[in-house]
């Protein structure tokens, strides 16, 4: 992915805003990461704009009505929790390509609270209760029960991703939950389903994110190598085939092949990675992720999360920024967000909870959809 | 709620509404990789084969590959219940309900034997039909 760098990235703190418009968030979010460029819309030569809820709805055209209709290509991205993550790597595509010097990438969402209802399922015949369950929090729990049969992970294990994540949030005034939650609290609060209780559950707000992503030979010529961040890996895949999807939607195969894919891209291995930001949706999809991306062997990720290694100050600190179980999770805007920490942290702009000497950091998403399909997105991300 | 005349019909593409009542979940499988898919298919998900795909007979038996016990749902749906994933004897899993008491560990029905009923939801369709679906019983307990 030899070219393309971030100039700008920024993100609204996510939350609940009822009296603001998909565009007005999506705009906000756009202006801010123009401005962290020191770019204007002038200089934007094309626009992705992800939204998995209202990707049918033009938002990338509302969005530019917003920050000023200059001639571009709109693409509007839709693909599940991946949706921001793929809307930013068409923008690195479009740059590494040579197509275009500098695109635009917005992630943005308005989100209804509670339990996610998914698209195109059968309308005259209520399936969740009748034949299991396909909403996301149990689909987590399924693949959590998986891992607990073959390795003995605990309940309590489960449990810390959300007690480690929490108190991350504590440090970002950008997250929607700012509190700690003790290791009792996380276990005693209301079972959604087992072992994910309600605190080890992502909540859905509103949010939106914004990158700007530039050739380096752009970035060179306008002055803004200082700030920005080399992508030295785009990788993404979709339902990867397993022996259980028509069962279980798979998360974990599908993040193995994309991680494997991005480290190949970029030379790297995890041992050269400083800090990751991976897709907690919820507490148990975290501790999966610590062996699909590769931090630990199969099996040992109980024993990780118990070390503190991923903890802010540990070997490899994952989630620093509270993760989607503090931030939130506006589905189309988790991916950009996601970078936005990673850039933070490489460009020593993390505050309090700074990784020290972060050079190399990692993002990661996955999302899906019983009976369809999966989608996940790795990205690794370079000081310059 | 059902109703003994309603005409059955098939809630979900896979399962398969017998005229004498021996209703049963369908599959596709490869020749040329030997996976088993839920369902018709027309090519193999697995290998991308697209000459290989013969429908099978899936069996009624099958062993709990992972499940939890569902405490919140959508508004409307009866909780709590147990969401199960079989893998199902002789290749193919699906997901459905199992019926039974609701465990205090989940974990500990991973590995344990179900038979795979196809049986009336009590939904019923505008026409009055009755959706029928698989739904999992513990062997042990099953008629
Ligand atoms: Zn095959």
């Amino acid at each position: 992915m030899s070219g393309a760098v971030i100039a700008g990235i920024d993100m609204i703190p996510f939350g609940r805003f009822p009296d603001r418009s998909l565009e007005d968030i999506g705009a906000e979010a756009a202006l801010m990461a123009l401005a962290d460029a020191g770019l204007t819309i002038h200089d934007v030569q094309a626009f992705y704009c992800g939204s998995a809820l209202q990707a049918t709805a033009f938002p990338g055209q509302r969005i530019l009505r917003r920050i000023g209709q200059r001639m571009m290509p709109v693409l509007n991205v839709v693909n599940g929790c991946a949706t921001g993550a793929a809307a930013f790597r068409e923008a690195v595509l479009a740059v590494a390509s040579g197509r275009h010097d500098v695109a635009l990438a917005v992630g943005v969402e308005k989100m209804d609270r509670g339990l996610i209802v998914m698209p195109g399922r059968p309308a005259d015949f209520q399936e969740e209760g009748a034949i299991g369950t396909i909403t996301t929090p149990c689909l987590f729990s399924q693949a959590g029960v998986i891992h607990s049969a073959e390795y003995g992970t605990t309940f309590e294990q489960f449990a810390k991703v959300s007690v480690k994540n929490h108190h991350h949030a504590t440090l970002n005034e950008k997250a929607f939950i700012r509190r700690e939650t003790p290791l009792e609290e996380v276990m005693a609060s209301e079972m959604i389903a087992y072992p994910n209780t309600k605190l080890m559950c992502s909540i859905n707000v509103d949010g939106a994110a914004a990158a700007i992503v530039t050739s380096e030979a752009f970035a060179r010529r306008h002055g803004l190598m200082n700030r920005a961040v080399r992508v030295r890996a785009a990788a993404m895949l979709a339902s990867v085939f397993t022996d259980m999807e028509d069962g279980l939607t798979d998360f974990n195969e599908v993040t193995r092949e994309t991680a494997k894919q991005a480290y190949e891209a970029a030379g790297l291995g995890v041992e050269d990675i400083d800090l990751i930001e991976l897709h907690d949706c919820f507490a148990t999809a975290e501790l999966l992720h610590y062996e699909n991306l590769g931090l630990c062997g199969k099996g040992e990720s109980g024993a990780l999360i118990d070390s503190g290694e991923t903890a802010l100050g540990g070997r490899l600190p994952v989630n620093v920024s509270g993760g989607l179980l503090s931030k939130g999770h506006p589905l189309g805007a988790t991916g950009i967000a996601n970078l936005y920490e990673i850039c933070l942290h490489l460009r020593d702009e993390a505050g309090q909870r700074q990784v020290e000497g972060a050079r190399i950091g990692l993002a990661h998403i996955v999302g899906g959809m019983t009976d369809y399909g999966s989608a996940s997105a790795v990205h690794i991300l370079e000081r310059v | 709620m059902s109703d003994p005349i309603a005409e059955p019909i098939a809630a979900v593409p896979y399962v398969i509404i017998d005229r004498d009542g021996d209703h049963h979940l369908v599959g596709s499988r490869c020749a040329k990789c030997g996976a088993t898919l839920l369902g018709r298919r027309v090519a193999c998900a697995a290998c991308g084969a697209n000459d290989s795909v013969t429908q099978v007979r899936l069996s009624d038996k099958g062993r709990i590959r992972t499940c939890t016990v569902v405490h919140r749902s959508y508004p409307g749906v009866p909780v709590p219940f147990i969401a199960a994933v079989i893998d199902i004897d002789g290749g193919g899993v699906v997901r459905g309900t199992l019926r039974g008491p609701i465990p205090s560990d989940p974990v500990a029905e991973v590995g344990r034997p179900v038979r795979i009923c196809v049986e009336d939801t009590g939904q019923r369709d505008a026409l009055g039909r009755a959706f029928y679906s698989q739904v999992f019983r513990p062997l042990e307990a099953a008629a």
